[in-house]
């Protein structure tokens, strides 16, 4: 199976005016993107939101994308700081509670183990209360398998900062989950 | 609060195998893991109007792009202005620019494409002690990511190119050390519409004496 043109490709199309093949990185990247945003704020509106609002500025900044075969970590750096931004602004809307949001288009996928909902629903609250910097940490590390480097690299902070932020965030996490965990 | 084993740590962290540890820490790592689990497993799909607004908003911004461009123009040209110079704020690339000089030079030959007998040679001075390199890029070089390099001649922090414009409403953004894209804040500004800022440049027509 092709995998398709690459970002730098795609990239290079798009500044040459072809305009509709942005819509190629829109389909890569929105939907890992939009779960990245949901762990991180708690709402899917919220995240979808977020993705589009990223997705249109990095189309708006596309130019200013030095290494376009990096395309990719340029692009999470968006999503991060709208996320943040979003989430410093308390711009938190009303949720739609969980149950609404499934089986319709663009919800999460329904899961037919009512544990592992009313589970995922609790972590996911828990994860809402903890201080940003280690609930981005917990996401990328545990949600969205990224080594340390590689989230050292994304977040410009060090190794060790980011095991600190790994730990406190873990014990809290247990520590509110304790009857779960 | 239990203060977490250093090798549960270890191992969550990514640096030691599940394998390694003992039973009893084995058995935490795997509670943990559980923990997760659900949220690591969640699939999200975003709806088709996401998409769909993404790529209205980019088909539309080229057009939004000209109506800003005109407007700005247009405050430009009829707004009285008033020369502010502000402390230099970004580090060792404390970068103040001097101002913008528009030199008209009969014979100057412009990059390729351009019409020497339009274009007019149009200097761009930047000052960043410490800088490794400046460039500046526009859309007169449809935005080129190296841009026109800038020389410091002399060493001392002032960086200077000179460039064949044709005449109208030119934007541009000076590029630090291959990364940093500052506007001049001596020169108006606009708002690009995605949270970024350039500076614009307006070189009037040659006289023809």
């Amino acid at each position: 199976m092709s995998a398709g043109p690459s970002d730098a490709d795609v990239i290079a199309r798009v500044l040459d005016g072809d305009t509709e093949a942005f819509g190629l990185l829109v389909d890569r990247y929105q939907d890992e993107f939009a779960a990245y945003a949901k762990h991180m704020t708690g709402s899917l509106d919220d995240a979808a939101d977020i993705v589009q609002e990223s997705l249109i500025r990095a189309y708006g900044s596309l130019r200013r994308c030095k290494e376009r075969e990096r395309f990719k970590g340029w692009l999470f750096r968006i999503v991060s700081n709208q996320c943040k931004s979003h989430l410093t602004r308390g711009r938190r809307r009303m949720r739609r509670p969980l149950d609404s949001l499934i089986d319709e288009p663009g919800s999460a996928a329904p899961d037919q183990d009512a544990e592992a909902v009313e589970l995922r629903e609790r972590v996911q609250s828990a994860l809402q209360v903890l201080p940003v910097d280690q609930r981005e940490a917990l996401v990328l590390k545990y949600l969205h398998g990224l080594s340390l480097p590689e989230m050292a690299e994304l977040l410009s902070c060090s190794v060790p900062a980011l095991k600190m932020r790994l730990l406190r965030g873990r014990e809290a996490l247990r520590e509110m989950l304790r009857e779960v965990a | 609060m239990d203060r977490e084993h250093d090798d549960l740590s270890r191992h969550l962290d990514g640096e030691l195998d599940l394998e390694a540890l003992p039973e009893d820490l084995r058995r935490e790592a795997e509670a943990f893991a559980r923990l997760v689990a659900p949220l690591r497993d969640e699939r999200v799909t975003l709806p088709p109007s996401v998409h769909a607004s993404v790529m209205a908003s980019v088909r539309s911004s080229g057009r939004a792009r000209w109506r800003r461009a005109a407007d700005a123009v247009y405050a430009w040209v009829t707004t009285p202005k008033t020369l502010r110079l502000r402390p230099a704020t970004v580090g060792v690339a404390v970068a103040v620019a001097l101002a913008v000089l528009v030199l008209v030079r009969p014979r100057v030959a412009g990059p390729p494409g351009l019409n020497p007998a339009t274009t007019t040679v149009t200097r761009f001075v930047f000052v960043a002690p410490g800088a490794r390199s400046v460039a500046v890029t526009g859309d007169f070089v449809a935005w080129d990511p190296d841009g026109v390099l800038l020389h410091d001649a002399r060493g001392n922090g002032v960086w200077v190119a000179e460039v064949a414009l044709e005449p109208g409403v030119h934007h541009y953004v000076f590029i630090v050390d291959g990364s940093e894209w500052l506007p001049d804040p001596n020169a108006s500004q606009v708002d690009d519409g995605f949270g970024q800022v350039n500076s614009v440049l307006l070189v009037a027509p040659r006289s023809s004496s």
